[in-house]
């Protein structure tokens, strides 16, 4: 058999080989071209994702976080925005009134971030202007009567005393604008009306004092509430969860704990609203109170802070229910007069108007240069 | 008569020719792929210039405030250039003293070390605390650094930041933030004979150095939009800046599979719209 030379195979061979090499070349370069336009849209992801973040931590700000110390830092934990993407938020207190919320939006595949984007808005606390005249602000008609007993003079709530300032002056019991103040014969001259007079009447009370304070709306306080309730409610007590125990702001009748300064609950002040008319029974709580309908003390409830009724207020039974701060009644005109009877007692305090204001304070954007992007 | 084994002169001329004319298909092929890889890889990195140049563009504009407390952050603007202040760091006042400011050396957001000269503050300034109408940042330059101490009761290392022109310390509250920043300028600017995105730190006194491209010749424009989306020539009004970024390749390719056509510079252009953040807000 003779051996037969030639080229046909080395050329095939070659062919084969740089085919095989522009081809994989052609594959490379799409590969890339894939890639970078993968980690465009993972960047732009990760940036959106860390943009919702600080949306949702403006939109649902809590008024635990108003309640912070200066320098703690919170954080939501990881929030799933989309498949692959979420974001961490981080709420830092910088001072009295500034918040520091950072947020990191992270793109993922396979659980592992593939692009990280970081930006971050500075928060401004907003503080209600909710500074009353006296104890009780009434609009209309009111009566006094029973043992109730509303006091002007600046009390310090048991307890309070290492975090409350010295006594500030006393202010007037009621301050009215129109109706008629009506005391019954155990009040008889006023001697259950105490304060730098025990009415004094008033412009100051029209109807706007009830709906608008400072910068800050009814609706938009109400809005911020974490608490809505309406109807009798009883059993209000701070309540803790964890370990190590943190407050449980999760719970409906935790509204705070006025009564022990080691408490977790201490610095929980919520914004509580009522959409309709609101019966308070028993137990005891903290912040700031708004009600839409009529307001009802029928128990020994005790509540530490700013309380505004649109409607009327009443107060009922021989237990002693206690308001340290002040109330606000709006009296709407043609609800009948309301009556603080009973053996209620309204007491003016300085020192619980402030600490719920502050801590019901709403947070808003910085006006300007509030945005800005973290390396 | 012996029979000799071979190939005749046609069988030899045949193979031949029809060796060379399949030498001639794959020379063809090879080339037509070479091409083809050439123009892709030129394409392939074009576009990955225009994204880094718009990227870059960007995430530079974005920050800016216009029209609010401390002065525009829009120097100067045309169509092809643009000066502004480049936010460069975030850090927490702790200390006002006579011609300086302390801040804490942690926690420090930036992308790199405050430079003296170059970089100049904006400090935030509460006023009253009840209201959110007379708060300001103040524009202050940054005449030195040295490392110091807060004036708190941990006094926790920070760095005073020396300055002229202070507001009373009474109205900037502990851990107000500072914003510090430097003037940069992005236009055009031809190198190696190609046109690129250049840049440049006006307060730095540098200049305009390729960050991006290379570019066409008219291969950077901006329009300024104000709140409605219609172009705007007055500063106050500027919203948003929409960027036009058109991308070369570095070599003339020929377009297509490679084989047809002049060879010339590919061409690609990006389009984005970037919304200015720090506007003063209703």
């Amino acid at each position: 058999m003779s051996t037969r030379s030639g080229v046909a195979l080395p050329l095939a061979l070659f062919t084969i080989v740089l085919a095989a090499v522009m081809i994989t070349a052609v594959f490379y370069v799409g590969r890339l071209e894939q890639r970078m336009g993968n980690n465009s849209i993972a960047a732009t992801r990760a940036f959106e994702a860390a943009e919702s973040g600080i949306t949702a931590v403006l939109n649902s700000w809590s008024t635990t976080y108003s309640g912070m110390l200066i320098g703690d830092t919170r954080t939501t934990g990881q929030v799933t925005v989309a498949t692959g993407t979420n974001y961490t938020a981080y709420i830092r207190r910088l001072n009295s009134v500034l918040f520091l919320v950072q947020s990191e939006g992270r793109f993922q595949v396979g659980g592992v971030p593939v692009t990280r984007r970081q930006v971050a808005r500075l928060v401004r606390l907003l503080a209600p202007d909710l500074s009353p005249d006296g104890a009780l602000t009434t609009r209309l008609g009111l009566t006094v009567k029973d043992d109730a007993r509303i006091d002007g003079a600046d009390n310090i709530p048991p307890n309070w005393g290492f975090t409350c300032a010295a006594p500030f002056p006393s202010v007037p019991a009621i301050v009215d604008s129109a109706g008629p103040i009506i005391t019954d014969p155990n009040c008889a001259g006023g001697s259950c009306l105490t304060g730098s007079t025990p009415i004094w009447v008033t412009t100051q009370a029209r109807m706007s004092a009830y709906t608008t304070f400072g910068a800050v709306d009814f609706p938009t306080l109400a809005g911020s509430a974490e608490r809505v309730v309406s109807g009798p409610v009883s059993g209000i007590q701070p309540s803790i969860t964890g370990s190590p125990s943190q407050c449980n702001t999760g719970d409906v009748n935790n509204w705070g704990d006025p009564l022990d300064p080691s408490g977790r609950c201490w610095n929980y002040f919520p914004i509580i609203y009522s959409p309709g008319d609101l019966e308070l029974q028993s137990g005891y709580g903290q912040g700031v109170l708004l009600v839409q309908g009529n307001l009802t003390i029928s128990g020994d409830f005790r509540f530490f802070g700013v309380i505004v009724v649109q409607g009327t207020v009443t107060t009922t039974g021989t237990s002693t229910g206690r308001v340290y701060g002040a109330l606000m009644t709006a009296s709407v005109a043609g609800l009948p007069d309301g009556s603080i009877g009973g053996a209620a007692q309204i007491l003016y305090s300085h020192c619980a108007i402030d600490r719920s204001v502050t801590g019901a304070s709403v947070a808003e954007s910085l006006r300007e240069r509030g945005w800005m992007q973290l390396y | 008569m012996r029979r000799r084994a071979g190939f005749t002169l046609v069988e030899l001329l045949m193979g031949l020719i029809i060796m060379g004319i399949v030498a001639a298909a794959l020379t063809k092929v090879f080339l037509s792929q070479q091409r083809l890889t050439v123009t892709q890889v030129e394409q392939a990195s074009m576009q990955a210039n225009v994204r880094t140049g718009t990227l870059i563009l960007a995430n530079e504009l974005r920050e800016i405030g216009n029209n609010v407390t401390g002065g525009n952050d829009i120097k100067t603007f045309t169509s092809t250039s643009l000066t502004y202040r480049a936010m460069r760091s975030v850090a927490l006042a702790c200390g006002i003293t006579s011609g300086g400011v302390r801040i804490r050396q942690n926690p420090i957001y930036g992308a790199r070390p405050i430079t003296a000269g170059r970089d100049s503050m904006l400090l935030f300034v509460e006023h009253g605390l009840g209201t959110t109408g007379d708060d300001e940042w103040v524009r202050l330059p940054i005449t030195g650094i040295t490392v110091s101490t807060c004036l708190t009761p941990d006094s926790a290392p920070a760095y005073r930041l020396a300055t002229s022109g202070l507001p009373a310390a009474s109205e900037v509250r502990l851990d107000a933030p500072v914003r510090t920043y430097e003037i940069m300028q992005v236009a055009p600017v031809v190198q190696g004979g190609h046109n690129w995105l250049g840049a440049r730190s006006v307060s730095g006194g540098e200049a305009l150095t390729p960050v991006a491209g290379p570019i066409t010749v008219a291969g950077l424009s901006f329009s300024y939009l104000d709140e409605n989306g219609n172009s705007t020539g007055t500063r106050s009004n500027i919203r948003s800046i929409r960027i036009v970024l058109r991308g070369q390749t570095d070599w003339n390719v020929r377009p297509g599979n490679g084989l047809v056509g002049p060879s010339q510079p590919l061409l690609d252009s990006l389009v984005t719209t970037v919304t200015l953040r720090n506007m003063r807000l209703p």
